[in-house]
């Protein structure tokens, strides 16, 4: 009887463990998303904070969270400091044509690697991965070269015009996507008279959206962030990006936070706009590279 | 018939007549003017400067500036390599050095000799530090004069007299310890004696050996880091964070950006780049010499920032045109700056002028304290040589871990030391 109950006892309490084990993983999952999300939410809410404090506020120590008195003037006053208008419909610019650039082209270059043979692939697909190990810093004066040469410089064009020409990590990205995409249906296609152009363009194509999305939002993102890029090209402040304007807040020696913060806060709609409505894709882009998105 | 033939004639010498007015009115010269001012300097002294130079001289102006000093070295540095330099620029005293041994900045001696411009004017040890074997880069506008600037309200609040003229470091220390305070006895400083100055460090150095870190800050071959006074002094720097915690470490800092304007330290060492920002703080304010060190000298900063002119450029005339208008004697661009109370200048001429020494803004304020240890002038980028980059690199590195309290001065110093000594041995690879 003794012997039951001992044998018993641990049964129950494995029981209610086994019960609870689903419960207690979901929860310790849920703990660590939220503890996640809240070190992600925080450099946002304390830009959001700062942008509504008065200059005084901004070097208050120790730091206080909660502005007082709220400067909603901060807004209208960053964004009228300088032409954020003019800055924003150029960066729209650069990076809508950036995106549809750098999709289109690395899309083509990809598809190449996947479905064709051809002497030289495997080299010339190093090659093109290689030139991710490039840093961007070592190009700047080449590539500034090149551009006074073709009298592009202080326009948009040394900032759209590369990204037609293919990028690695989005050729990378497309590749290993259209790879798994069965070989059956372009043989079936085939078989119907399709070129291989009508099957990149009717077959392919539409089932990579996911892909193409994932490599659309890094691009967006990367586009609308540069700053070393339109620093080095551009130099007529009609033709400014948002990334060179927000640094007319700060210099060696003062950094007007709260209004830098302010119009940074209106800088950051734009990609975040475009994550949250193309978040799956996004999402699916870093589970296909294992990569947060940054781009060679 | 004859008629109309010379009124024929007459509207085709109009019509080449209005042609070649309009083709002069294209060709008028505009040259680059590429800056790394704030909106401030900008909007009150660039723009009207850059209005009166066009209407003056006829010659256009395209203005450029970048306000973050390393985005506009990158960008300066790029078009300089690239070929397509702006005419005039506006480089840092050890930049515009290393440029100039590399070719990139014009000598103006040619021009100076030509206009009768009277270099006497400026300070000579200023001066000085744009010459190159006997060949004038560019014009000075200002050296970074360094003060300790003080809160009087937190003085009178605290009951600790305010700085005199003639005080030493240890008058300092004593000072920032009595400024410092716990209010709240929770074993946190709510209230630091001096905000960081730790990066000016070569600033106590000078005032202990009244002497620089090189032998020669041209054609630098022995470094005195390992000097008992250099060593000194650089710990010296340290204690007021470990020992005394007068000074916030980066921790304590929290990231402040000024931890004086904030109104939580009692004195701030900087120069006059400051101003501005304390004026508007809304707390009263006065400027003290720095203190006196072991060699009883008062010492200051002779770098500054300059005007040059890019060798490549294509209008070099218009060029020296713009460079005069800016910090030639007697210019307008100093005037107008003078009036901001952002900057130390070169010129003698306006160092006593009133708007200066005795501003409105700051009525009955010591502003010669920013004239303190004239004759006693130093580089803060010491030596003034290609191979500064590297020795500012190092010494960030070395240091850093002195001021964290993970190395002795003397063990710092004596690494960079080594490191020096395979640098001025193999010197010719940063010429």
């Amino acid at each position: 009887m003794a012997i039951n109950v001992a044998v018993a006892a641990p049964k129950r309490k494995n029981q209610t463990i086994d019960k609870f084990l689903p419960h207690l993983s979901v929860a310790a999952i849920y703990a660590l998303l939220l503890l996640g999300a809240v070190m992600v939410f925080f450099p946002f809410a304390w830009t959001i904070s700062t942008s509504l404090k008065t200059e005084q506020q901004t070097l208050a120590y120790p730091p206080t969270w909660v502005p007082d008195p709220v400067q909603w003037e901060n807004y209208p006053n960053a964004l009228t400091a300088r032409p954020f208008g003019r800055y924003y419909v150029n960066t729209t610019i650069v990076t809508v044509l950036s995106v549809i650039g750098q999709v289109a082209s690395s899309a083509v270059v990809a598809y190449g690697f996947a479905r064709f043979r051809f002497p030289g692939r495997g080299l010339m697909f190093l090659i093109v991965l290689s030139t991710l190990m490039i840093p961007f810093h070592m190009l700047i004066i080449p590539r500034f070269i090149l551009f006074k040469y073709l009298g592009w410089l202080d326009t948009f064009l040394p900032l759209i015009v590369p990204n037609f020409f293919g990028g690695a990590f989005s050729i990378f990205l497309l590749r290993q996507y259209f790879m798994t995409i069965p070989l059956d249906l372009d043989e079936a296609a085939k078989m119907d008279g399709a070129s291989a152009l009508q099957i990149f363009l009717r077959i392919t194509l539409p089932l990579a959206r996911p892909a193409l999305g994932a490599v659309a939002v890094f691009e967006f993102v990367s586009t609308w962030n540069d700053f070393l890029g339109p620093l080095i090209y551009l130099s007529s402040d009609r033709n400014y990006t948002v990334s060179i304007g927000l640094a007319a807040f700060r210099n060696d020696y003062f950094t007007a936070w709260h209004l830098f913060m302010a119009a940074s806060a209106v800088a950051m709609l734009a990609p975040l706009v475009v994550f949250f409505l193309a978040q799956k894709y996004f999402i699916s882009g870093v589970a296909l590279t294992g990569s947060g998105g940054s781009k060679g | 018939m004859n008629g109309r033939k010379a009124l024929c004639s007459l509207m085709l010498v109009m019509f080449l007549f209005a042609l070649a007015l309009s083709a002069a009115a294209q060709e008028a010269t505009t040259i680059k003017w590429f800056m790394r001012w704030d909106q401030n300097r900008v909007d009150n002294v660039a723009m009207p400067v850059a209005e009166a130079f066009t209407e003056a001289t006829g010659i256009n102006i395209e203005y450029e500036n970048i306000g973050s000093g390393s985005d506009y070295y990158t960008k300066l540095q790029t078009t300089i390599a690239g070929g397509t330099p702006p005419d005039v620029f506006y480089p840092a005293t050890h930049v515009a050095n290393a440029y100039a041994s590399k070719g990139a900045l014009l000598s103006i001696n040619e021009f100076v000799d030509r206009d009768g411009i009277d270099l006497s004017v400026y300070d000579p040890t200023i001066l000085a530090n744009y010459m190159i074997d006997g060949e004038l880069h560019c014009l000075p506008i200002d050296h970074a004069a360094l003060v300790v600037y003080y809160n009087k309200e937190i003085f009178d609040a605290t009951g600790v007299d305010y700085p005199q003229d003639g005080w030493t470091w240890d008058d300092f220390l004593a000072t920032a310890d009595a400024l410092t305070l716990d209010s709240d006895g929770d074993g946190v400083t709510d209230q630091f004696g001096v905000d960081t100055f730790r990066n000016y460090w070569p600033m106590v150095v000078w005032s202990n050996t009244d002497r620089g870190l090189f032998d020669d800050i041209r054609h630098p071959t022995e470094f005195y880091g390992m000097d008992q006074g250099v060593i000194d002094s650089v710990q010296f720097v340290a204690d007021l964070i470990l020992e005394h915690n007068v000074m916030p470490s980066d921790e304590q800092r929290a990231d402040i950006s000024d931890l004086f304007a904030a109104g939580k330290a009692g004195m701030q060492v900087v120069g006059h780049w400051r101003m501005q920002r304390y004026l508007g703080s809304g707390f009263d304010f006065d400027m003290a010499p720095l203190p006196l060190g072991e060699s009883g000298e008062s010492v200051n900063r002779a770098d500054g920032s300059c005007f040059a002119i890019s060798a490549a450029t294509e209008h070099p005339e218009e060029a020296w045109e713009l460079v005069k208008f800016l910090a030639g004697p007697g210019s307008l661009g100093v005037n107008m700056l003078l009036d901001l109370q952002v900057m130390t200048p070169a010129l003698s001429e306006f160092k006593s002028d009133p708007r200066f020494l005795d501003p409105e803004l700051l009525p009955g304020s010591n502003k010669a304290a920013f004239l303190a240890g004239a004759g006693n002038y130093f580089s803060m980028y010491d030596p003034i040589h290609p191979m500064y980059s590297a020795f500012d690199s190092l010494w960030k590195q070395e240091l850093g871990e002195v001021w964290i309290g993970a190395a002795t001065a003397e063990e710092a110093m004596q690494r960079i030391a080594d490191e020096v000594a395979y640098i001025l041995e193999n010197i010719q690879d940063y010429e």
